[in-house]
């Protein structure tokens, strides 16, 4: 039989791909879809959800005997003690930080999970070959990830805390907490989405950096406990609270103090600091997807 | 689909069954790996055979001890198999998954499991060596696992299964993945292990090559036996299909007109250069006519072949 | 039958033992183990000088705060988790429950090589933490870094037992392991009242703190953890701890079937 080549067949394309805006949310929808088939890892919500119930019942009674004048009866010092507690349980924000501050490590636990595959998945499967088949770039390809594992953070963090802030307005006697603390809505919404976006870009970096879910797991989960410990050592055994920098703990610690108004830990340090920390930190992941990535779509 | 059974019996001492399933069941979650499976598998080589998921690998997992059964019983050389001693002094297991110590050398791989079996460390080696050496991995197998083609890595799985004599062989699929030259040396293998008496379970679509190895095969699809037995006694059972039978000859037209006027013959079918294709319902009577018909008919009959006394065939009419 | 299961476990010891000092985890964990010492070198050279914080104080946050509360559970289970998970995943498993072996042999004799390693490096990072912090002139306490050494032990066989047993259950031992040590344990640890007596983490510290001496009286940690008991009574409740968890574990793996996917 007489080999032939069959050059003709085969044409240049000289048409114009459709660059289609919605590559990051088919890659989003089809991952967040997969990531629900398997159930038991919702059991890591547990916590959460818990902690939401307890703070919505927190505020939302605050509000209530606040309304209702308790302490009234009390004397000088009832009423003084039963008001700073009413203020202190009706203090959204700091429900809402302790909220996080409690459930901050299963928060991590949910990210790591549903984000430590996403990548390392991709790479030992080879599924990269056949993503960069199609029209998908890397942008749309990094974006459609950190969708998903921003999807089950947001739902871990965001969700609570807006179902608390939803608590408050209802149960805070004629739209107080609106009229007096409204714009502290949006910070909070903003603090929880930032937390959820810095940890994501994170975990997904992590993943990027090697082919086994497990590695990247134990490796982000490491890597912010690891930076967590360190940090409180240094800073004790140096005196000098700066070295919470180390730490997204601490980070976010000081953005609490400065967009929420709290005191929990004193982060004894300007606020542009932890602005600049953030920053780095998220070009030096977002750096390291890209090249991980790049890498990836080369391969294909 | 009907249930066959046209098991071959044997001596009296050779028959006492090697594996016994009543109702055998066992599934994950919803799905089925096996439904409803009864058989009794005899000593000597036996192959069993199946499509994916037909739940040959369920049945090796079961009988090896890996798993319960969700329902039924289970003996093996008489034992309950799930984490049994006993069973595994006298049972090999070669499986079908890619799996091995990669860091370890093939020798010393095998070495240990047989040390696991309470040899001492000298025998072992030695029975790690002949093992290896009947699989002709002795060049390689002081190198480690990890650096072994796809082919090695089988017999080296294959090795550590019968460096211990064990009474019975099951091997899962040990001929997937090999070249050639390596499938001859495991069926070599295979015959030579029963001939010298050890009874060998081996599953594998390489229908034909197990064919040579055996003409015993318990045929299971769907969770359930579909037919056990000799292949060509199984065949014989199926009366509804018709056989067919291949036949060259330097006049086929005329052997097709007298083939035609046979009453058991359903249909002759002529191809080009000779070819006929012809439908029987009675294999026996056709056989009985048909040399007396070819000579009468001087139609220089050059060959005359079965078409469907093959497993495949075999196995083709049973599950459609 | 007594010597025949001895010899399995001390067999599969050997082999497990040469598989762990190439691996990964293994690894990880010595980093892991460096790390205390290191950050006491780092803070006994370059801290500024303080009256309170002495070479004592120095060993006892840094054993505290980073080898008993994460070096040590993080670096234990990371190696353990993997002994019956690992095979499971790697589908070798069939291998060592197909032999005349019993499964507890199989589980003891892996669980006896990793302790073989970790108790011995994490009781070394331990006295490791105490010499990098004596760098620095002050007082030393060599009882609290005794104890602190048989508090890293302790912390590295209960918490391998732990990730072993972890491993016979779940496919994803590692994941649920960390979510216990530092999500469950690091909430119910600080829950005042008897609540933190469920957490290893609180006998641990009862082994090696001795609230009522230096350098554990000057700690201010310790004024927001929950009060401690005697030594001795922690001590045998971590031993009761690992009787309990070892003997669940070998149930388990007696009876668990795993189901290998092709």
């Amino acid at each position: 039989m007489k080999a032939t080549t069959h050059a003709e067949l085969y044409r240049p394309f000289r048409g114009q791909l459709r660059r289609s805006p919605s590559t990051a949310l088919v890659l989003a929808r089809s991952g967040i879809r997969t990531a629900y088939r398997s159930k038991w890892p919702l059991l890591l919500f547990a916590v959460p959800l818990i902690q939401t119930i307890v703070r919505c019942f927190i505020v939302y009674f605050a509000f209530s005997l606040k309304d209702s004048g308790l302490g009234a009866d009390l004397g000088v010092g009832g009423k003084v003690a039963s008001a700073a507690l009413l203020q202190a349980f009706s203090n959204v924000e700091q429900q809402i930080v302790a909220l996080l501050t409690i459930t901050q490590f299963f928060t991590m636990i949910v990210l790591a999970w549903y984000g430590a595959g996403l990548i390392a998945d991709d790479r030992r499967l080879k599924a990269h070959l056949l993503y960069f088949a199609r029209p998908v770039t890397k942008s749309g390809y990094i974006l459609g990830k950190l969708l998903v594992v921003g999807f089950y953070g947001s739902l871990a963090i965001v969700l609570p805390a807006t179902v608390v802030i939803v608590v408050a307005v209802f149960s805070s006697p004629d739209w107080a907490f609106v009229q007096e603390r409204g714009s502290k809505i949006l910070m909070v919404e903003l603090y929880a989405l930032l937390w959820v976006f810095i940890h994501a870009l994170g975990i997904l970096a992590i993943s990027s950096l090697t082919k086994r879910k497990i590695y990247a797991l134990v490796a982000a989960v490491g890597f912010f406990v690891l930076t967590n410990a360190v940090a409180a050592f240094l800073s004790e055994a140096l005196d000098d609270s700066r070295w919470w920098m180390m730490s997204m703990f601490g980070n976010f610690g000081a953005l609490a103090n400065e967009w929420l108004g709290m005191r929990e830990r004193e982060f004894n340090w300007p606020v542009e600091y932890t602005y600049f920390v953030l920053v780095g930190v998220a070009l030096a992941f977002t750096a390291i997807l890209y090249r991980q990535v790049g890498r990836m779509e080369r391969e294909a | 689909m009907t249930k066959v059974d046209a098991s071959v019996t044997g001596h009296s001492a050779e028959s006492t069954p090697i594996v016994v399933a009543e109702s055998l069941g066992r599934w994950y979650g919803e799905v089925i790996g096996l439904g409803d499976l009864s058989v009794t598998i005899p000593r000597g080589v036996t192959g069993l055979v199946g499509p994916n998921g037909a739940g040959k690998s369920t049945f090796m997992k079961l009988m090896v001890g890996e798993l319960r059964p969700g329902r039924g019983t289970l003996t093996v050389l008489g034992f309950a198999p799930f984490a049994n001693q006993a069973l595994y002094r006298r049972l090999g297991f070669a499986p079908q998954q890619d799996a091995l110590y990669d860091h370890m050398t093939g020798r010393a791989f095998v070495r240990d499991l047989v040390r696991l079996a309470g040899y001492s460390k000298h025998e072992a080696d030695d029975r790690a060596v002949r093992a290896l050496g009947r699989l002709e991995l002795t060049a390689a197998m002081d190198r480690p696992c990890g650096g072994y083609s796809k082919g090695m890595r089988q017999r080296v799985r294959i090795a550590q299964a019968i460096a211990h004599d064990p009474e019975l062989l099951i091997a899962d699929e040990p001929l997937t993945g090999l070249d050639p030259l390596a499938r001859h040396v495991v069926i070599e293998l295979l015959r030579g292990l029963a001939r010298e008496g050890t009874s060998v379970i081996v599953s594998s679509h390489v229908l034909h090559e197990l064919e040579a190895l055996t003409d015993r095969m318990v045929l299971i699809h769907r969770g359930r036996l579909l037919a056990q037995g000799a292949v060509r006694e199984v065949r014989k059972l199926l009366s509804r299909h018709p056989s067919k039978l291949h036949i060259t000859a330097r006049e086929p037209r005329r052997l097709a007109r007298a083939l035609v006027a046979l009453e058991h013959v359903e249909s002759v079918r002529l191809h080009s250069e000779g070819l006929l294709d012809v439908e029987t319902r009675d294999l026996a009577a056709f056989q009985a006519e048909f040399a007396a018909l070819a000579a009468r008919e001087r139609a220089g009959v050059r060959s005359l072949e079965s078409g469907d006394a093959s497993l495949e065939a075999v196995f083709d009419y049973l599950v459609n | 039958m007594l010597v025949h299961f001895l010899r399995s476990a001390a067999l599969l010891a050997r082999m497990h033992l040469v598989e762990l000092l190439s691996s990964k985890r293994l690894l990880f964990a010595v980093l892991l183990a460096a790390l205390p010492p290191v950050l006491a070198l780092l803070v006994a050279n370059f801290a500024p000088e303080r009256a309170s914080f002495g070479p004592g104080m120095i060993h006892a946050q840094a054993s505290l705060l980073l080898l008993l509360q994460v070096v040590v559970p993080l670096g234990s289970l990371l190696v353990a988790s993997g002994l019956i998970a690992d095979e499971v995943e790697g589908r070798t498993i069939t291998y060592l429950f197909t032999r005349a072996t019993p499964r507890a042999a199989v589980l003891i004799g892996r669980v006896a090589a990793v302790l073989v390693l970790l108790v011995p490096l994490f009781a070394l990072s331990a006295w490791a933490t105490a010499l990098a912090a004596a760098q620095r002139p002050g007082t030393t306490y060599p009882e609290a870094v005794q104890s602190m050494i048989l508090a890293a032990a302790a912390g590295a066989l209960v918490y391998s037992l732990i990730g072993a047993v972890l491993g016979v259950l779940f496919r994803r031992a590692l994941v649920v392991a960390l979510a216990y040590a530092f999500a469950i344990e690091g909430f119910i640890a600080n829950v005042p009242g008897s609540t933190a007596r469920l957490a290893v983490q609180y006998w641990l510290r009862s082994l090696a703190i001795d609230s009522e001496v230096e350098p554990w009286s000057k700690m201010s940690e310790l004024s927001t953890m929950v009060a401690l008991v005697d030594p001795d009574v922690a001590a045998v409740r971590l031993a009761l701890i690992a009787v309990g968890v070892i003997v669940f574990g070998v149930a388990m793996v007696r009876r668990r079937q795993y189901v290998l996917t092709s």
